[in-house]
C-alpha cells in the first residue's frame, strides 16, 4: 500500500551506528576492563556506609528495639517507612522488564538490566528492614508457616504481616528469575569474550550451556514472555499487599479504598526516580551515553510525571472524600497532617511529589541532565515522606488524646537507613562490574536493521 | 491511501435503522415503566444515560491517550472512537437535563440528598463539607463545567485528529501532542467527580476513595470492545481494505483483557477494604447488594465480568481470531451493563423505612434498565451515523499512518 507523503519517523534508540560487534565490545568491555581509581572510590565509600549500617542492625539485635525512638503510641516509625520505601523503589525493574516487554516497547532494552538489578537489591534492603523490626530477629523463620515451629501454632494467615512475607519473597524470587534468564544469552557472550581462566568458567556455569541455537533462542523468548506475563501481576499486586497493611484497620487515614492502586503508582514513581538518578551517573562513568539516550531518559521522565499526577489525584481523592464522608476523625486526620505537628513532613512531601515533577510537562527540561538529576532525588525524599507521613500522622494522634504523642528517630534508626543504602550501592556496583549492565543480546534486535520492514533507502522506496 | 468516507454505504444505513429501534424501543418501553412504577423508571433512565455517556467520553479519552503515548498502532482504529465521541456534546447535555431540572427545583426522584427525608443525612448535609459540596447550585455548576470541558476536549483533541486530514504538514498532530496531556488531567478529573455526582451520591452517605477509579476501569474496557466490534464491521463489511490487521484485534483484545483484570483488581480492592475493616457506615453499600436478589448481580458480576472473559481472553488465538475476539468484545458489553445495574438499580428498588431499609430486586427495574440503555444506545448510534457520512473512518493523513499499516507484534499465528 502507497504511504501518504506525511511521514514521522521515530528518534533511533542507539546512536552513532554501532555495528553487531561494536555493541559486544563496548558492553562486555566495561566487565573486561580494569576497574578503575573511581570506581574503587565508590566501593570504597558505599561499602563503608553499609558495614555500619550492618553494625547498628547488630546492635539492635543485641540491644532490642529500645534503642530505636518507636514509643507508645507511635509503634512504626523509620521501619516500616523504610521497608515501604524500598519495596516502592523495586517496582520499576519488573515494570519496565515485564509490563513495557508486553507493551513491546523497545525503549526498554537499555535500560531492563540495569533497573531489574535494582529492583532485586532495593527489595532484599526491604526485607531487611522488615526482620530488623520483628524484635526477636533470630526468631524469622516463624514469619514461614511451617506446623511445629511456634509451639504447634500456625502463622495468622489474617494477618496482613503475613501477606507480605508471601507477596514479597514472591516477588523476589520471580524478580530474580526473570533477571537470570533474561541474562542467559549475554553470560554466554561474556563467557566468549573474557581472558581470564576462571572467570570463563563462572560465567561458564551461569549461562547454563547457552550455545545460540534457533532451538535455544526459541524456548528462551517463550521462557521470557511467560515470566514477562507471570510478573505483571506481581508488580501490581505486591504493593497493594503492602497497602493492605494499612487499610485493613480502621485507623483514620489509613483505611481508605484508594490505597492499592495510589501505592502501587507511588512506587512505579519512586522506582524509576531511582532509576533516573543511578542511570544518569553509570551512563556518564561508564561512558554509555549512544545507548541510555536522552530519549531514554524522557521517557522515564515522562513516566514519572505520569505516576507522579497520579499520585497527586490519590491525595486529593483521600483529602476530600475525608471531607466529604462526614466522619469527623477522618476529616480531622487529614487537616491534621496538613496543619499538625507533622505539617513539615506533609507539605514537604507535596512539593516532591506533586509540585517539583511539573517541571517534566516541558521538553527541554525533561531533557536536561541536571533538572533531572535534582527532580529524581526529590522525588526519592519526597515518597519516603509520603510513607512517613502515612504512617506517623495517623498513629500520633490515635483516637484517645490523652495518649497523643510525637515520634523522633534515633542515630541507631537513621545509621540502619544510610546502611540500606550502602548495600544498594555496593550491590550495584559489583554488578556493574560482573555482569553486562546492559542488555546486549536484546539492544542488538532494536537496531534499525533488525525490524522487519527497515527501508534500505528511504528515497528510492517512495 | 485513500480518503474513505462511507456516505450512505450499508454500514452508515445499519447504524441509522438500529439508533432508531432502539430510540424507538426506549422511548415506549421507558413510557411504559414512567406509567407503571416510576422509581424503575429513574433507575433505567440513569443506568442508560450514564452507560453511553462514560463511553463517548472514554472514546476522546482513547483518542487523547494515543496521542499522548505517541502510539503507532492505534492509528487504524483512532477514528472509529473520535466519532463516537460526539454523543458527548451533542446528546448528554440534553439527557441530562431531566436529572438535573429536579435537582435544581427542588424535589429529585433520584438524589435523595436534594430533599433528604433521612434526619442523620439532614444533619450531615448542614453540617460539614458534605452539605457544601451537594449544594443544589454548586451541583448544576459542576455540570454545566463538565458539559463545558468535554465540548472543548472534542474541538480540540477530535477536531485537530479530522484537521490532520487534510493538512500538508503535522502541525494539527504535533498540537495534539501537546494537548493530549492537558485532557487527559481533565478527562480523569471529570470523570471521577461525575461519577460521584451522579453515582455515588445515589447513597450520599457513602463514600470510597476509589471509585472513581473504579469508573474508569469500567468504561475503558467497555469503549475497548465497541471500538474492536465497529472496527469488525468495517472489516468484514469490505469498507476499509489493508488496514486492519489481525495485529489490531490482537492489541485491542489484549487491551480488554488487562482491564478486565485492572476492573477486577479496583473493585476488589473496594470491596477487601470494606469487608475486613467491616465499619457499618461504608459495609451497607455491599450489604444492601448482597441480599434480597441483588447477589445474582454481584456475585454475578464476578464471574461475568472477571471469570468469563479472563478465561476466554487470556487465549492468543483467541484474540487473534476476529470471530472469537469480537464475541468477547460484545459479552464486555454486557458485563458493563450487569456491573452498572448493580452499582445503579438497587437503590430504586428501596422499600422499607430508614433503618430497615433494604433493596429487593424486581424485574420491572431491570426491564426499565435495558429500555434505558436502548434509548441512549440509540442515540449513541445515530449521532455516530451522522458522523461516518461527514468525516473519513480512518486517520488517512496521520503521520504514523505507515506504522500502523506495516505494524507487526512479532506474534506468530498457531492456526
Amino acid at each position: 500500500m502507497q504511504t501518504t507523503a506525511i511521514r514521522h519517523e521515530r528518534e533511533p534508540l542507539i546512536l552513532g551506528n554501532p555495528t553487531l560487534h561494536d555493541i559486544t565490545a563496548k558492553i562486555a568491555g566495561i566487565a573486561e576492563s580494569k576497574p578503575n581509581m573511581k570506581f574503587l572510590t565508590a566501593l570504597g565509600f558505599s561499602a563503608t556506609l553499609m558495614a555500619w549500617g550492618i553494625g547498628c542492625i547488630l546492635y539492635t539485635v543485641f540491644n532490642g528495639i529500645g534503642v530505636w525512638g518507636l514509643n507508645n503510641p507511635i509503634g512504626w516509625g523509620w521501619d516500616i517507612t523504610n521497608f515501604v520505601f524500598w519495596v516502592g523503589i523495586g517496582h520499576a525493574g519488573t515494570l519496565i522488564s515485564a509490563i513495557l516487554f508486553l507493551f513491546r516497547q523497545k525503549w526498554r532494552t537499555a535500560i531492563n538490566r540495569s533497573a531489574e538489578a535494582m529492583t532485586i537489591f532495593a527489595v532484599l534492603n526491604a526485607t531487611t528492614m522488615v526482620l530488623s523490626h520483628t524484635g526477636r530477629q533470630w526468631l524469622f523463620t516463624w514469619l514461614i508457616p511451617t506446623p511445629g515451629n511456634q509451639m504447634n501454632m500456625w502463622t495468622n494467615f489474617r494477618s496482613p504481616l503475613e501477606w507480605d512475607v508471601f507477596a514479597v519473597n514472591t516477588y523476589l524470587l520471580v524478580s530474580l528469575m526473570f533477571w537470570f534468564i533474561g541474562m542467559v544469552p549475554d553470560l554466554a557472550t561474556m563467557r566468549e569474550y573474557v581472558k581470564s581462566n576462571i572467570a570463563k568458567k563462572v560465567y561458564t556455569i551461569f549461562s547454563l550451556g547457552w550455545d545460540g541455537s534457533m532451538r535455544k533462542w526459541h524456548h528462551y523468548e517463550m521462557a521470557y514472555m511467560i515470566l514477562a506475563g507471570l510478573s505483571t501481576p506481581l508488580v501490581l499486586s505486591v504493593h497493594s499487599v503492602v497497602s493492605f497493611d494499612f487499610t485493613v484497620g480502621i485507623l483514620p487515614g489509613w483505611h481508605t479504598t484508594i490505597f492499592p492502586p495510589y501505592f502501587v503508582a507511588g512506587a512505579i514513581f519512586s522506582g524509576f526516580a531511582m532509576v533516573v538518578t543511578l542511570l544518569v551517573i553509570a551512563r556518564e562513568i561508564l561512558d554509555l551515553k549512544e545507548y541510555i539516550t536522552l530519549k531514554h531518559l524522557d521517557n522515564m521522565n515522562k513516566i514519572i510525571l505520569a505516576t507522579g499526577m497520579m499520585v497527586g489525584y490519590a491525595y486529593a481523592m483521600e483529602m476530600f472524600i475525608a471531607q466529604y464522608s462526614g466522619n469527623k476523625y477522618e476529616g480531622f486526620v487529614f487537616l491534621n497532617r496538613a496543619t499538625g505537628d507533622y505539617a513539615w513532613a506533609y507539605w514537604t512531601m507535596v512539593l516532591c511529589n506533586v509540585i517539583s515533577p511539573q517541571v517534566f510537562w516541558f521538553a527541554k527540561l525533561r531533557r536536561s541532565i541536571p533538572v533531572m538529576f535534582v527532580i529524581s532525588i526529590f522525588v526519592n525524599i519526597g515518597m519516603w515522606f509520603e510513607r512517613f507521613t502515612i504512617i506517623s500522622t495517623s498513629l500520633h494522634h490515635d483516637f484517645l488524646p490523652s495518649s497523643w504523642g510525637y515520634y523522633s528517630p534515633t542515630w541507631v534508626e537513621v545509621s540502619i537507613f544510610a546502611g540500606t543504602f550502602g548495600i544498594f550501592l555496593t550491590l550495584f556496583l559489583l554488578f556493574a562490574k560482573f555482569i553486562p549492565v546492559i542488555a546486549i543480546a536484546e539492544v542488538k534486535g532494536v537496531m534499525p536493521n533488525a525490524q522487519p520492514h527497515h527501508h534500505h533507502d528511504e528515497h528510492e522506496e517512495h | 491511501m485513500k480518503r474513505i468516507v462511507l456516505n450512505d454505504k450499508p454500514f452508515v444505513k445499519e447504524m441509522e435503522t438500529y439508533g432508531l429501534i432502539g430510540l424507538v424501543i426506549g422511548v415506549v418501553g421507558l413510557g411504559a415503566s414512567f406509567a407503571m412504577d416510576a422509581h424503575s423508571f429513574w433507575g433505567g433512565y440513569l443506568l442508560g444515560f450514564i452507560y453511553f455517556m462514560g463511553i463517548s467520553v472514554t472514546m476522546m479519552f482513547f483518542s487523547t491517550l494515543s496521542y499522548l503515548v505517541n502510539a503507532g498502532w492505534a492509528v487504524a482504529v483512532r477514528r472509529i472512537a473520535e466519532l463516537y465521541s460526539f454523543h458527548a456534546i451533542w446528546a448528554v447535555p440534553v439527557l441530562m437535563l431531566p436529572l438535573i431540572i429536579p435537582v435544581l427545583t427542588g424535589n429529585s426522584p433520584v438524589y435523595s440528598w436534594v430533599n433528604p427525608t433521612d434526619a442523620h443525612l439532614k444533619e450531615m448535609l448542614e453540617h460539614g463539607f458534605k452539605g457544601v459540596y451537594l449544594a443544589k447550585g454548586f451541583f448544576i455548576v459542576r455540570m454545566v463545567l463538565y458539559i463545558a470541558l468535554w465540548f472543548i476536549m472534542n474541538r480540540f483533541i477530535v477536531g485537530n485528529s479530522i484537521k490532520q486530514d487534510t493538512a500538508t504538514d503535522i502541525t494539527p498532530t504535533a498540537k495534539n501532542w501537546k494537548r493530549a496531556a492537558l485532557f487527559t488531567i481533565i478527562y480523569a478529573l471529570t470523570i471521577t467527580f461525575i461519577s460521584f455526582d451522579l453515582v455515588m451520591s445515589l447513597e450520599p452517605k457513602w463514600f470510597s476513595t476509589i471509585f472513581g477509579v473504579t469508573a474508569f476501569a469500567g468504561n475503558f474496557i467497555s469503549t475497548c470492545a465497541l471500538v474492536l466490534i465497529t472496527m469488525n464491521a468495517l472489516k468484514q463489511g469490505g469498507y476499509v481494505k489493508g488496514v486492519f490487521s489481525r495485529e489490531h484485534y490482537h492489541d485491542l483484545g489484549k487491551l480488554m483483557f488487562a482491564f478486565t483484570i485492572f476492573w477486577t483488581y479496583v473493585n476488589f480492592s473496594q470491596y477487601f477494604i470494606i469487608w475486613y475493616a467491616n465499619i457499618p457506615e461504608e459495609t451497607f453499600f455491599y450489604d444492601m447488594r448482597l441480599n434480597n436478589g441483588w447477589q445474582l448481580f454481584g456475585w454475578g458480576s464476578l464471574i461475568i465480568h472477571f471469570v468469563i472473559p479472563f478465561l476466554f481472553l487470556i487465549r492468543q488465538d483467541i484474540k487473534r481470531t476476529p470471530k472469537m475476539v469480537r464475541m468477547g468484545a460484545l459479552w464486555i458489553l454486557f458485563a458493563h451493563f450487569v456491573d452498572l445495574s448493580w452499582i445503579i438499580l438497587p437503590v430504586f428498588t428501596a422499600s422499607g423505612g430508614e433503618h430497615g431499609a433494604a433493596y429487593h430486586l424486581n424485574g420491572s427495574v431491570i426491564l426499565a434498565g435495558l429500555c434505558g440503555v436502548a434509548l441512549n444506545g440509540g442515540i449513541f448510534l445515530y449521532i455516530a451515523s451522522m458522523q461516518y457520512k461527514k468525516y473519513p473512518v480512518i486517520a488517512y493523513n496521520d503521520p504514523y499512518l505507515h506504522e500502523t499499516l506495516e505494524y507487526s507484534s512479532g506474534s506468530y499465528d498457531r492456526v
